[in-house]
């Protein structure tokens, strides 16, 4: 059961933890953690569950597909770390992970 | 408020009518955006929220904000409800996992090649020698029909009597409730649908298939379980409006934009392929082809300094939203090098339409096509293109010519 660390966009920081399935985007939305539109529902579709990752093994998550690089392009806050969260699978490669909510375009 | 702001938006209101929205509502939205973004309209009853952080706020706010199921929305009086917009929850999260069996970005990239670019290319030939049509009627509304058709497993069922179906259910929409005419069509169209599509259901709950209807019956639901008939009845009306007519609105929506922009034009003849997409998705953003996203407040809420009631129907509008200064540049202006943001075209989650991946393929694959079999593509001067509605809102006549 991985436990992260998310930064929201006000800067409080909160302990999510959850049995280990589906994405990044839906174990932070059952956690109701609001910050985090995720307007599309997970399809890959939008930028709103936008995520800078501060602290991970960067090379153990997913490759970044083109159409998910083309969606980052749209927002103003994207930097070297921006993860659209509903591409990341929620298991224990995230464990300790630190998730910093992007904020909203 | 001072007496000029008072002037104002006396001023913006008073071209608020439904006849004025179905002709034009841009520059009403703007007004609205500028004067009174939270606006009760009084021809439908509806809170007309207009701006794009408060169309945000309404409609990726579910716990406040829930579907609409109130029976006076003209989505209710067409569809009939419960349907897939109306439905609220694990049962809403249930018919989606169906609906989504077929519309998934994943599931549709392994088959919308092989099924719609024949049907594409068909269509395109079939204009090539002609010299010159309405885009819309010969091009992008059948293109969309054959293949929604087909995902739907209707296959068997003509052109001609789908577009009839649903342009009885978009007038039905939009036109007010006291005119007979309209609703004679309507009532004839859902009686039509209904002698069509009962053993159509019969046939895939008896033997269930690949097809969009059949995973209507059976996606999601416990081993043995189905839905019947009248339970997806008010979905298929969904689909059968909000699925054959809408992506090619917004290819059509797309086109115009094009056609009339010279830069854009020459930039589609030299590189089809790669810009079709961007068009298309830059059409959905400048004439949204559903223009509002109904909701229901389910607890009173303030907004820009207005209070919403409690069970007050609410209208997202996303047309006006995706027009909206704060949030783009030059938003009236259709623009094939904007940087990319996201529009609303699309709603909001668990609302969010299952079926934009399908859409945009068809929409991107059919602009795609025109480019690069119809020579010199350009609007015809001599016939003026048509664009109308506002809770649906399409190019309804596109007149172009080409080099034959």
């Amino acid at each position: 059961m991985p436990n992260i660390t998310v930064v929201m966009t006000n800067g409080q920081r909160r302990q999510v933890q959850a049995a280990a399935r589906g994405s990044l985007m839906q174990a932070l939305r059952d956690a109701a953690i609001d910050d985090l539109l995720a307007v599309c529902g997970g399809q890959r579709s939008c930028a709103t569950c936008h995520v800078h990752f501060d602290s991970v093994e960067w090379e153990l998550l997913p490759e970044m597909s083109d159409e998910e690089n083309d969606l980052l392009d749209g927002s103003s806050h994207r930097t070297s770390t921006s993860r659209l969260s509903c591409q990341i699978p929620f298991d224990d490669r995230l464990a300790g992970a630190v998730v910093a909510i992007a904020p909203l375009d | 408020m001072s007496d000029t702001a008072t002037t104002g938006r006396e001023e913006a209101l008073a071209g608020l009518t439904g006849e004025n929205l179905f002709k034009d509502p841009y520059p009403i939205y703007a007004a609205l955006r500028r004067q009174a973004p939270v606006h009760q309209f009084p021809e439908t009853g509806e809170w007309l929220v207009t701006r794009w952080a408060d169309c945000r706020t309404v409609g990726a706010n579910p716990a406040v904000f829930g579907p609409s199921d109130h029976p006076a929305s003209p989505e209710a009086r067409v569809f009939g409800t419960p349907n897939i917009l109306s439905m609220d929850g694990a049962d809403h999260a249930c018919l989606r996992q169906g609906l989504d069996m077929s519309l998934q970005p994943n599931v549709v990239s392994t088959y919308i090649e092989d099924l719609a670019r024949p049907i594409v290319r068909d269509y395109v030939g079939q204009l090539l020698a002609k010299g010159a049509a309405d885009l819309t009627a010969a091009l992008f509304e059948p293109i969309s029909v054959r293949v929604v058709a087909s995902i739907l497993g209707m296959r068997e069922v003509s052109n001609a009597t789908l577009t009839r179906w649903f342009h009885a259910l978009n007038a039905g929409m939009q036109r007010p409730e006291d005119d007979g005419m309209t609703l004679a069509q309507l009532n004839a169209a859902r009686s039509e649908i209904d002698a069509v599509l009962r053993p159509a259901v019969e046939r895939v709950t008896a033997a269930p298939d690949r097809s969009l209807l059949s995973h209507m019956v059976h996606g999601g639901m416990p081993d043995g379980a189905v839905r019947s008939y009248e339970q997806i009845i008010p979905t298929i009306r969904v689909f059968l409006l909000g699925g054959l007519q809408e992506p090619g609105h917004g290819a059509a929506n797309a086109m115009l934009g094009v056609l009339q922009n010279p830069d854009a034009r020459a930039a589609l003849i030299r590189e089809p392929e790669s810009l079709a997409l961007r068009a298309y998705d830059e059409g959905l953003r400048w004439i949204a082809p559903i223009g509002l996203t109904p909701r229901l407040s389910r607890k009173e809420f303030e907004l820009d300094g207005v209070t919403i009631p409690a069970r007050a129907p609410v209208a997202v509008v996303l047309a006006s939203a995706n027009r909206d200064e704060a949030f783009y540049e030059e938003p009236d202006a259709f623009r094939l090098d904007r940087k990319r943001r996201q529009h609303a075209s699309f709603g909001y989650a668990p609302h969010f339409c299952s079926g934009h991946a399908l859409g945009r393929a068809i929409g991107r694959i059919s602009i795609e096509e025109a480019f690069k079999s119809l020579p010199n593509l350009r609007l015809d001067e001599a016939s003026a293109p048509e664009t109308r509605g506002w809770r649906f809102r399409g190019v309804t006549r596109l007149p172009a010519v080409w080099d034959a």
